[in-house]
């Protein structure tokens, strides 16, 4: 079994020929691996790749995405991500074209999945001065298709598709109490050391748990930050590894998270909550309930505190030399604060 | 944050020395990450969390299980009654996150018999008290520069 060295960019490209020789012929040649800084979770690299199909020579740049043993979300599987990817491709969901991808660990030491790359730049809600710089008609363009790619991906129609394999609730019945069951078992997962508040939040969830009206895909991570922009245009929505199946309303209440928009009134920088709303009740004929939009809301910011979690147990347990995880791991009370704050503002 | 101190320090060194000093070309500032490498070895054995801190924070956390207790009108918990540990930090770290599961435990109780009760605003005080005290020790992230190493550019 290999020992996946996110570093050793040599022997991961020299096993990713080998692998892309075994799907793509032994036509295929690659360029060096370069590392990207961005993401908290998989290792990105990106590399050029040629091969013969159909006789004649296909040029790509591709990406590589691995996730690490010691990741933040490790255990990690490529295959939701990879299924939910093909399915999606050609829609106005805007997701990347996938090509290959692998959980066997025996191929790079770790599950990976490899799309095209989009060209453009991700604008991130983190600034030193908490803006970002979108002008009036850009902020109000670049919200247009955030929601008009979102209503893409939750009116997709996933039954009888691959999609149904991707993990989450069918049923909408379910779809409350699986994402509650599943935060909480990561979280029991990621720390032994209990937080009250967050205990506190699990118990509030399932007593006010709202009625879910349908089924969709969910992104499970849709803000600013995982879209990439060139020419005023979004040209990828990004990082779909916590997609499954659920409650739509869970990515809406997502976007409307304090640490995406800092104290902006825009949510993620791009609509307010009312056009978030009216917008989205327009693209997809589903009324938004506001006190659910709060709910979700407050379980986003759960499940981010749960994510800072994660990245405490990479960093202590895992072994994971990844600064940023300590410093996540260092802003576990702030998270904690805006969880209660959630919680006051949903009841 | 994380609890141990020593997994801390360990963790900086190796990120200077795997990730930062093969990345530094400049004699000068690579030696100068060696002696911060150096120093912080040498600091490792002799430094731990400030112990006055989670005093208090084991204080209050049995302060507020005792008077919970009482309301609910349950027994006192093994340790309300015991004098505040003369152990060391991570001794007292042990402490904290015991009490933790206590008060969470019994606010899930309280919660389920009276969701507006004096008990459940007696535990939430302490729990929101004890985040407030932590995040007056939390500097503001720095995550626009750890995301993106100073560059704008993202590739997905």
């Amino acid at each position: 079994m290999p020992v996946f060295d996110p570093f050793d960019t040599e022997s991961v490209a020299r096993r990713l020929l080998a692998f892309l020789q075994g799907q793509a012929g032994e036509t295929v040649e690659i360029g060096p691996l370069r590392r990207f800084t961005v993401g908290f979770s998989w290792v990105t690299y990106g590399f050029a790749a040629s091969w013969n199909e159909d006789g004649r020579r296909v040029s790509r740049d591709l990406v590589l995405r691995a996730g690490p043993p010691n990741g933040i979300f490790g255990p990690y599987r490529a295959a939701p991500e990879f299924t939910a990817l093909r399915a999606l491709e050609g829609s106005a969901a805007r997701a990347p074209k996938a090509f290959w991808h692998c959980d066997d660990l025996a191929v790079l030491g770790a599950p990976f999945i490899i799309c095209e790359r989009v060209r453009g730049e991700a604008p991130i809600p983190w600034s030193r001065d908490g803006r970002v710089g979108f002008d009036e008609a850009s902020r109000v363009s670049l919200g247009e298709q955030f929601l008009e790619a979102l209503a893409a991906l939750h009116n997709f129609d996933w039954r009888g598709t691959g999609i149904e394999t991707i993990g989450g609730a069918t049923r909408a019945a379910d779809a409350v109490e699986a994402e509650i069951e599943s935060w909480s078992a990561r979280m029991r997962g990621w720390s032994a050391r209990r937080y009250p508040m967050l205990d506190f939040a699990i118990a509030w969830f399932r007593a006010h748990a709202p009625r879910t009206s349908r089924i969709s895909i969910v992104h499970g991570d849709y803000r600013i930050g995982n879209f990439l922009v060139a020419q005023g245009r979004i040209t990828a929505i990004l990082d779909w590894e916590l997609v499954h199946l659920g409650d739509p309303l869970e990515d809406l209440g997502w976007i409307c998270m304090q640490a995406w928009r800092g104290r902006s009134n825009f949510m993620c920088h791009l609509v307010t909550r009312e056009e978030l709303a009216e917008k989205y009740a327009r693209l997809t004929g589903v009324e938004v309930d506001l006190a659910a939009l709060r709910y979700w809301e407050a379980f986003g910011t759960f499940k981010l505190a749960v994510m800072h979690l994660a990245a405490a147990h990479s960093f202590e347990t895992l072994g994971f030399n990844d600064m940023r995880m300590a410093g996540m791991a260092a802003q576990i009370p702030r998270m904690l604060l805006q969880v209660e704050a959630a919680l006051e503002k949903a009841v | 944050m994380i609890a141990s101190l020593e997994r801390v320090l360990q963790g900086i060194v190796a990120t200077l020395r795997t990730d930062v000093i093969p990345k530094v070309a400049d004699d000068y500032a690579r030696g100068q990450v060696v002696g911060v490498i150096d120093l912080l070895n040498n600091i490792a054995a002799r430094v731990e969390w400030a112990r006055e801190p989670l005093v208090e924070a084991v204080r209050e956390r049995r302060e507020a299980l005792a008077r919970a207790r009482d309301l609910l009108s349950l027994p006192s918990g093994s340790s309300d009654q015991s004098p505040l540990m003369q152990g060391n930090s991570p001794a007292l770290v042990v402490e904290r996150d015991r009490l933790d599961a206590e008060i969470a435990d019994l606010l899930a109780q309280a919660y389920r018999r009276a969701p507006d009760s004096e008990a459940v605003r007696v535990l939430r005080k302490q729990i929101h008290d004890d985040m407030v005290r932590e995040m007056a020790m939390s500097r503001k992230p720095l995550f626009a520069e750890m995301t993106n190493g100073g560059s704008r550019d993202r590739d997905n």
